[in-house]
């Protein structure tokens, strides 16, 4: 009944922001804006989505994107993504490696996604990754390099390794 | 006629019972669903969130839900869970156009099980194949498992695998783990 004043919260945390629409369930999508720079065009965010805009971080996502249910998109740097994307569930898109580990700094290298790609669930895109226009992600996959526009990527499938044996 | 009280008298005289507050809060869901046995609702909040559009079938026998199960079902679409199966927390199963899940199946947590190609509830540009779940699956945590898997009986699909096509009975199958790419300096 009050979702239209939680859609103006979520807007108020974005630069700028276009018709947002959250289809029903929970948990409601959560924006994190910590000093960074957050433009959503008309996008549908579905239920469990974050998105977090680190201090300095740009979060751009084109008109007509859907992002799944529990999607992260994290920003520290840029994270772009086109439009009419259609992003699957539990997606997870970082442009940053989160903390630095051993002798290595931290290193942020923006991700930029094209327009019409398809994202399958579960997937997770590194930084430093371009994905072209019209690319297909499939379900599972981990991309750490560039996607060419309108090819196909994925991951390992299940294959078998053992079986059951006959008592238990 | 086999009544509500029935289905769950009949349940206390089979094998796998839990606590009569469970079946009491499962009882909560039976509205959404298109036929049900003894559902049973565990451990707490947040509610399973069953929703069907009154125009898909949902069919399970005496299943047991755990908080923030999400069973999705498409304008004439089939979803059917069979007996004795429990489905643990934050599983998603959306069903385009027909999935079903044998008997005593015990699927873990995080699991994703769709008959589309897994991008999202809103297009499907490839198109749903059916999937098909066998008797005695284990299903371990975050596997998913895609259209047009038709799963065997006795298999066990290890945690985390990406499953797609035919897995014969008795298998277990699983996706090839972390290896080692580099050191840290």
């Amino acid at each position: 009944m009050f979702d239209f004043l939680k859609i103006r919260r979520l807007a108020r945390r974005c630069q700028s922001a276009g018709r947002l629409d959250v289809p029903r369930g929970h948990p409601w999508p959560a924006i994190k804006n910590e000093g960074g720079q957050i433009h959503l065009e008309s996008i549908r965010l579905y239920p469990g989505t974050r998105l977090w805009a680190h201090k300095g971080g740009v979060l751009a996502i084109g008109n007509g994107t859907v992002l799944g249910r529990g999607t992260e998109i994290i920003a520290w740097e840029k994270v772009q993504i086109g439009r009419n994307c259609l992003i699957g569930w539990d997606v997870v898109v970082m442009d940053t490696d989160l903390h630095p580990i051993g002798n290595r700094p931290l290193k942020n290298k923006p991700v930029v996604i094209g327009d019409k790609v398809c994202i399958g669930c579960r997937s997770i895109i590194l930084k430093g990754v371009t994905i072209g226009e019209g690319a297909v992600v499939a379900a599972g996959s981990i991309v750490t390099k560039d996607v060419r526009p309108w090819s196909k990527v994925g991951g390992e499938i299940a294959k078998e390794i053992a079986r059951v044996k006959a008592g238990g | 006629m086999r009544n509500v009280f029935s289905v769950y008298r009949q349940r206390f005289a089979k094998g796998r019972v839990y606590s009569p507050i469970a079946y009491f809060c499962g009882a909560l869901l039976r509205r959404r669903f298109t036929d049900a046995g003894a559902l049973a609702w565990l451990r707490g909040s947040p509610m399973p969130n069953i929703r069907n559009d009154h125009r898909g079938t949902i069919v399970a026998g005496d299943v047991a839900l755990y908080p923030d199960v999400t069973l999705i079902c498409r304008p004439g679409a089939r979803l059917s869970v069979g007996d004795g199966t429990y489905i643990n927390r934050n599983t998603f199963l959306f069903a385009e156009k027909e999935i079903s899940v044998g008997e005593d199946c015990m699927i873990s947590w995080d699991v994703i099980i769709t008959d589309t190609d897994g991008f999202g509830e809103e297009r499907n540009p490839g198109g749903a194949r059916p999937v098909k779940i066998g008797d005695r699956v284990w299903i371990g945590s975050k596997a998913v498992i895609l259209g047009g898997a038709v799963i065997g009986d006795n298999v066990v699909v290890a945690g985390g695998s990406v499953v797609t096509g035919e897995v014969a009975t008795g298998a277990i199958v699983a996706t090839r783990p972390a290896h080692e790419i580099g050191r840290v300096e």
